[in-house]
């Protein structure tokens, strides 16, 4: 979150000129819910009769105008639901994604004030606030993530430019330290004993417990990925990297950091529990990270530059992925409280219905 | 050093869409408890009796207070939308949810006979009476509103729509009290309450005729009126030793003497200690002469006598001694009809004038006259007159018409249309309400203008008059009135107890 603070300034302009070229889309549905809204507070607050005389007269739920607004309040909760099986059936191409998010925003944020309208301003008893203060949370919980799915998207594809698959952030960056590994072998010679070796380290730490991963069977094995493979890596890097010469004491130090700092941090990101010493990396902010490396460089000669140059980008990749992950959360975390308070919601709105038409 | 789009790609998983992520999981589980939340919740609310307190607006107040937890069809009809605002309220309708009340109160309809039936349907007792506002919540405090609403517009409730009505829209528009201000006293006594509130009750201030505590021959404890100690001089009496309140005073509740000396004056401080009522004194009793005014009014015949029964005794009386009378004379064992005519035509035959009971069956003018003006009952009552155009079998049909005085015709409660409690309004003197005056056919009750004094409906004006005045009270229609009340059959009562008897008589 600490990048690129101009961007993010430009981001919330942009923001405003695609609100702009979403008003088309977004025009329908807000002409309907916000009729909704005004004619039912005009018919249920001056047209429907009222006897508030102090003693819990005036509009209720029950009147026409409340049973009216009421009845529109469920619908729109009920279509409000369909987003789940329109979503499990979308081979049938059941309408646009695009349009069923602005009704179901719209509608979605028009069902409050119709709630409220339905039962003239009140909580009622003990369910009935339950249900109201459900349908709050529930709007709450839609705002806020409505707000989440406009606003960091546009921060994301402005600060984090390394943005990978969030499911694939743990894998990468495996692969990450993989080739950081190899480069040091090749620029710098092979580990030290003292320096333990990548399975050891996963041992460790227990990395990549994810199933279904590429890598899981692969780990501590020598292998060659991706471009660094198509373009003989050995020789391609070392004079991509512009290594002179690197001293013994260059080669101790680096693979040293580089296994006990660098490498788990990469694989798991800001937190390291039990790997170092410390419990929280010396890396995990960009600030940080730029002292630490700056100590590493004066610690070796000029010629390892290249090499420490390397190992900072990819620990750069890593902060943008931890970004990227607690972006990915906010993101999506709330749906979860969302759906589970709308199913809530929904179940306990057909028995206020059933109960209504019981005792009104 | 940067890497290109596709150096990052070659870096990804390309099964990558296969892995559950973890929200997706939350979701899921999120989803799959708030089901089950709302089914558990909603399945205990929808059959559990016991959790249906879910979906009450608010505790029942005292009275219904136990169905709180027995559900809601006690009061509650299934479709049958109970509260006024609601949809659907249809006449069968109200009618099924009025029921309900109606299982356990039987209340009379509003004014039955003069009200259109339409009208009358449309009503329901939740209109008025509101629950789930709590257990404090008095189910009587009911809003001016619900009278209003037919009130203010009378003519269109009425079955006689032509009908001269009031229209009353609050108290300030609230018509005069007819029975007090737009008639005479109906009672019959003769009182001046002005004389009998002068030192020594003379005819004239200052009059020779007072009467002093010392010239009172006899004390009783039957009386109401007590000879203080050691009081000597003038009588001042007080309004509590003639009117004596229907029920006992709450503790704290101010008697007459203790109460404000300047009554005239409504604002100024409470006397101390003065409070609302808690009693349950309404009214006040019938004066009774003999413990009201015996003390000081004795009379040479026992007061009230009661004509009818007395003649009924006469002729007892007489038939007792007929039957002596044959046995003596004609020495028989046994009296036979026979033997009682033959002595009834002897005696008849020797009798120089006719009986006080046969003078009295003949409705002579004079015996009646003569009893009432010898023995002293002129001065407060009435002669029993008739008119002349009645015949006699209609006069035997009235069982007052033996009577020489007519009945006192005092109403124990003026205005029979409301619910006036005396009780209520202990902290304010006598006088303030009740004027003196000399005239007995003035009835001596300030009209509603002297209620508005104290009592004003707007709020605002309220709240400002309280700031000069203890005394100022609400003015709702509650206040006095009862939606279910049916108007006395008799307007008045009589003081010596000649309605029970009228009762007694009753075919």
């Amino acid at each position: 979150m600490r990048f690129c603070v101009e961007n993010q300034r430009r981001d919330f302009g942009d923001i405003a000129v695609l609100l702009v070229r979403k008003m088309r889309l977004h025009l329908g549905p807000l002409v309907l819910a916000s009729a909704l809204v005004l004619l039912g507070a005009a018919w249920q607050f001056w047209f429907e009769p009222s006897r508030d005389d102090g003693f819990g007269g005036g509009v209720t739920g029950s009147s026409v105008a409340g049973l009216v607004t009421g009845s529109i309040a469920a619908g729109i909760l009920f279509f409000e639901m369909l987003l789940w099986p329109r979503k499990r059936l979308r081979k049938y191409k059941l309408g646009r994604t695009k349009y069923w998010l602005a009704y179901h925003l719209w509608l979605g944020l028009a069902c409050g004030p119709l709630a409220l309208i339905h039962s003239g301003l009140r909580f009622g008893g003990q369910f009935t606030s339950i249900l109201m203060w459900l349908l709050f949370f529930v709007l709450a919980s839609g705002v806020f993530g409505w707000v989440m799915q406009v606003v960091l998207p546009r921060w994301m594809l402005g600060s984090l430019p390394q943005e990978t698959i969030a499911s694939q952030i743990d894998d990468v960056s495996f692969l990450s330290a993989l080739e950081n590994r190899q480069m040091l072998t090749v620029v710098l010679g092979s580990r030290p004993e003292q320096v333990r070796s990548l399975a050891e380290l996963q041992e460790g730490i227990g990395v990549l417990k994810r199933g279904g991963s590429l890598w899981e069977g692969e780990v501590g094995k020598q292998i060659i990925v991706g471009a660094v493979q198509r373009r003989d890596p050995q020789r391609g890097s070392l004079k991509e990297l512009g290594v002179s010469e690197s001293t013994a004491a260059d080669r101790m130090v680096i693979w040293k950091q580089y296994a006990e700092v660098i490498e788990p941090f990469l694989l798991r990101g800001v937190k390291v529990p039990g790997v170092v010493e410390v419990k929280v990396s010396p890396l995990r902010t960009l600030q940080r990270s730029k002292g630490w490396f700056a100590s590493l460089r004066e610690a070796c000669s000029s010629g390892a530059d290249g090499v420490i140059d390397r190992l900072e980008s990819s620990v750069t990749q890593r902060l943008e992925f931890d970004a990227q992950k607690l972006a990915h959360a906010w993101l999506h975390r709330w749906i979860a409280f969302h759906a589970g308070v709308s199913v809530m919601l929904t179940a306990l709105l057909i028995v206020h219905i059933i109960q209504s038409l019981r005792y009104i | 050093m940067a890497i290109t789009g596709k150096q990052r790609a070659t870096r990804i998983d390309r099964r990558y869409t296969a892995a559950v992520d973890r929200s997706i999981h939350w979701k899921r589980w999120f989803g799959v408890f708030g089901l089950l939340a709302g089914l558990l919740y909603g399945g205990w609310v929808l059959l559990s009796l016991g959790a249906q307190k879910q979906l009450s607006t608010g505790d029942l107040s005292k009275a219904h207070f136990a169905w709180n937890e027995t559900g809601c069809d006690e009061c509650h009809v299934a479709l049958a939308p109970i509260r006024e605002t609601s949809f659907g309220r249809t006449e069968s309708v109200i009618a099924v949810n009025n029921e309900k009340c109606s299982s356990c109160h039987r209340m009379s309809d509003h004014y039955a006979e003069r009200t259109k039936p339409e009208v009358l349907k449309l009503q329901s007792c939740v209109q008025c009476h509101h629950e789930h506002l709590g257990f404090h919540h008095n189910l009587l405090d009911i809003a001016d509103r619900s009278c209003v609403g037919c009130h203010a517009d009378l003519a269109s409730s009425l079955k006689d729509g032509g009908r001269a009505v009031a229209n009353v829209a609050s108290f300030d528009t609230h018509p005069a009290f007819r029975p007090i201000e737009q008639r005479e006293d109906p009672g019959t006594i003769s009182f001046s309450h002005l004389q009998h509130m002068l030192p020594g009750q003379p005819k004239k201030e200052g009059g020779a005729d007072a009467m002093t505590w010392e010239g009172v021959l006899e004390w009783s404890n039957r009386y109401a009126l007590k000879r203080p100690e050691g009081a000597l001089g003038l009588i001042q009496l007080r309004c509590s030793d003639c009117h004596e309140p229907d029920a006992p005073l709450a503790y704290g509740e101010l008697s007459e003497e203790l109460m404000i000396p300047n009554a005239e004056k409504l604002s100024g401080a409470k006397p101390n200690g003065a409070k609302k009522s808690s009693s349950s004194h309404r009214l006040y009793k019938g004066v009774q002469f003999e413990r009201h005014c015996e003390v000081c009014h004795k009379t040479p015949v026992p007061h009230g006598v009661d004509m009818p029964r007395a003649l009924q005794a006469e002729e007892a009386r007489v038939g007792r001694e007929l039957v002596e009378g044959s046995r003596v004379n004609f020495g028989a064992t046994e009296v036979t009809s026979e033997v009682l005519r033959e002595y009834v035509e002897k005696v008849q035959a020797n009798s120089v004038g006719e009986s006080f009971s046969d003078l009295m069956k003949r409705d002579i003018e004079q015996v009646r006259r003569g009893m009432f003006e010898s023995f002293g009952c002129k001065k407060c009552h009435q002669l029993q007159g008739w008119d002349e155009s009645v015949g006699l079998e209609e006069k035997q049909r009235d069982p007052w018409y033996r009577e020489i005085v007519r009945p006192s015709g005092i109403p124990q409660q003026w205005l029979a249309d409301a619910s006036f409690t005396h009780g209520a309004h202990m902290d304010v003197q006598c006088q303030v309400c009740h004027k003196l005056s000399g005239d007995s056919k003035r009835v001596m009750i300030e009209g509603v203008q002297g209620c508005r004094e104290c009592h004003i409906s707007d709020v605002q004006e309220r709240e400002f008059k309280g700031r000069s005045n203890d005394h100022v009270a609400t003015a709702n229609c509650m206040d006095c009135h009862r939606y279910h009340h049916s108007p006395p059959a008799l307007p008045s009562s009589s003081v010596n107890g000649l309605s029970k008897l009228v009762d007694g008589l009753k075919p």
